[in-house]
């Protein structure tokens, strides 16, 4: 079979399913709860939790949970809304943890 | 044993109403007379187009061993194969393809893409004197070939339209620049990690003498600077395809060059060209309005009724960068990518759409297209599943 080389994805350490791509990673300099956290632009293959305010380390913030929609393990979260005006760029884009994602085929 | 001799009387009747049916008009009396007979029928008289057609439904290594099987065959596989992968070869493709290539004279596609690197320059020689027809050739990863090989095959194959040389880090801008003095009609060009290769001397050959290219990448050839990219922004109109990934030297100039010759431009990398500044996003943007102005005076209105109007009716030349890759170059500002999101309607930032990938620029993180902005306002209050 031609081995051929195709986007860099991360996927859920549980099941394996693919939530995001390597290109729509935005920054990886953010704490999650437990490990260091991805800001990515976009997720896939993942259902949003509901809303709640949180008191993060930058500030107060409407959050989401994402759960991975096979499994339906908790790896990390959707800023919804941010209060202070330096946090807004956050607004849309999701967090996963790094201990809760691996590297697929890279 | 005696199961094999039924197994074989079944398949001979078979073959026998095949003959019958689909060469019988061709056949003699005397042929049809020993048929009848019940004497073996003659497997290498299957008509030519039957037999390719059959090929064509098998994988490359049943093709390569039918062409083994009687003279009949091998020169009916030899005069009709048009296309040959043999990727999937894993120890001796040198060899095999010295074999091949004399037999195979009428190859238009042929794909020797290596897992590892087994192909040299004697085997690209015999391609070369033997596949004058050849026009879409991968050689990608094959690290032992030189120059030979490039100098053989522009002799050899002028007919050539796609060549993939990628990760044949050995080949030399001299090499490169005699091929394309010969296989002028190249429109699919890949020379990523060719870095001695794709130098500015090149690329001003590829500019001078490849008028029809349409995609080019030239991912990690750190070589070229703004010299190469401007002079094959002017020599290649029609350019679509763009990959400039790892091109550190390159700076605002080449984009805006690319700007103004190439207007059919659809895709374009620019991952980790961090001189890239917002002058360079202007004058795509620039650009694009001066296209249209030029291409439908008439209808041309200001801001946002104009892109409305041009998703209706644009063909599929004229949408405009689809494509853009700006990861880690950092000295972008929202303004200017904002601008460019306006200008080019096929770009997105929805998801599940999104083409423009902004992959390490915090800054950019607020740059929407149109329609990303229309469905936030819709479905602000419904859970949903994220694309």
């Amino acid at each position: 079979m031609a081995e051929l080389v195709g986007p860099r994805l991360y996927s859920c350490c549980h099941c394996r399913n693919h939530v995001a791509l390597h290109d729509d990673v935005i920054s990886k300099s953010f704490q999650g709860r437990n490990s260091r956290a991805f800001l990515l632009s976009h997720a896939m293959n993942v259902m949003i939790g509901p809303k709640e305010n949180r008191q993060l380390m930058t500030g107060l913030h409407t959050i989401a949970d994402i759960y991975c929609s096979d499994c339906n393990h908790v790896l990390g979260w959707k800023y919804e809304r941010a209060y202070e005006e330096t946090q807004k760029y956050k607004e849309g884009k999701f967090i996963l943890e790094t201990s809760k994602i691996v590297k697929e085929n890279w | 044993m005696s199961k094999d001799r039924l197994r074989n009387e079944d398949l001979n009747s078979c073959f026998e109403k095949l003959m019958m049916a689909v060469g019988g008009s061709r056949r003699t009396d005397e042929e049809r007379v020993e048929m009848e007979g019940g004497a073996t029928p003659a497997w290498e008289d299957i008509p030519m187009e039957l037999l390719l057609k059959v090929m064509s439904l098998v994988d490359d290594r049943t093709v390569i061993l039918a062409s083994g099987v009687c003279t009949g065959w091998r020169d009916a596989i030899g005069l009709g194969l048009t296309h040959l992968s043999l990727v999937w070869m894993k120890k001796n493709m040198n060899n095999l393809v010295i074999s091949l290539a004399p037999k195979f004279t009428k190859l238009q596609t042929l794909n020797l893409r290596q897992d590892k690197p087994q192909l040299e320059d004697d085997a690209v020689e015999v391609i070369a004197r033997y596949c004058h027809d050849l026009q879409d050739l991968d050689l990608s990863k094959s690290f032992k070939l030189t120059d030979g090989s490039l100098r053989a095959l522009a002799r050899g194959c002028p007919n050539l339209i796609k060549l993939n040389i990628s990760g044949c880090s050995a080949f030399s801008d001299g090499a490169l620049e005699y091929l394309t003095n010969f296989c002028g009609k190249l429109k699919i060009l890949n020379l990523c990690g060719c870095v001695q290769a794709a130098s500015d001397k090149a690329l001003q050959a590829i500019g001078r003498n490849c008028r029809w290219l349409q995609s080019l990448n030239l991912g990690w050839c750190d070589n070229i600077s703004d010299d190469g990219v401007v002079r094959l922004a002017f020599g290649c109109p029609h350019l679509r395809v763009l990959d400039l990934c790892g091109c550190v030297r390159i700076t605002d100039d080449s984009v805006i060059a690319l700007a103004n010759g190439c207007p059919y431009l659809t895709s374009l990398g620019l991952y980790y060209c961090q001189n890239i500044t917002d002058r360079a996003m202007y004058s795509l943007a620039h650009s694009r309005i001066k296209h249209r102005a030029l291409s439908a005076p008439s209808t041309w209105q200001p801001s946002s009724v104009s892109l409305s109007a041009s998703r209706k009716k644009g063909g599929d030349d004229d949408e405009g960068l689809r494509s853009l890759n700006i990861s880690q170059c950092t000295a972008l500002t929202p303004p200017a990518v904002q601008a460019l999101c306006d200008s080019f309607p096929a770009l997105h930032t929805c998801p599940g759409r999104h083409s423009l990938i902004i992959s390490g620029c915090l800054s950019l993180t607020s740059v929407h297209c149109a329609c990303a902005f229309q469905a936030g306002r819709l479905s602000s209050r419904r859970p949903h599943l994220a694309h």
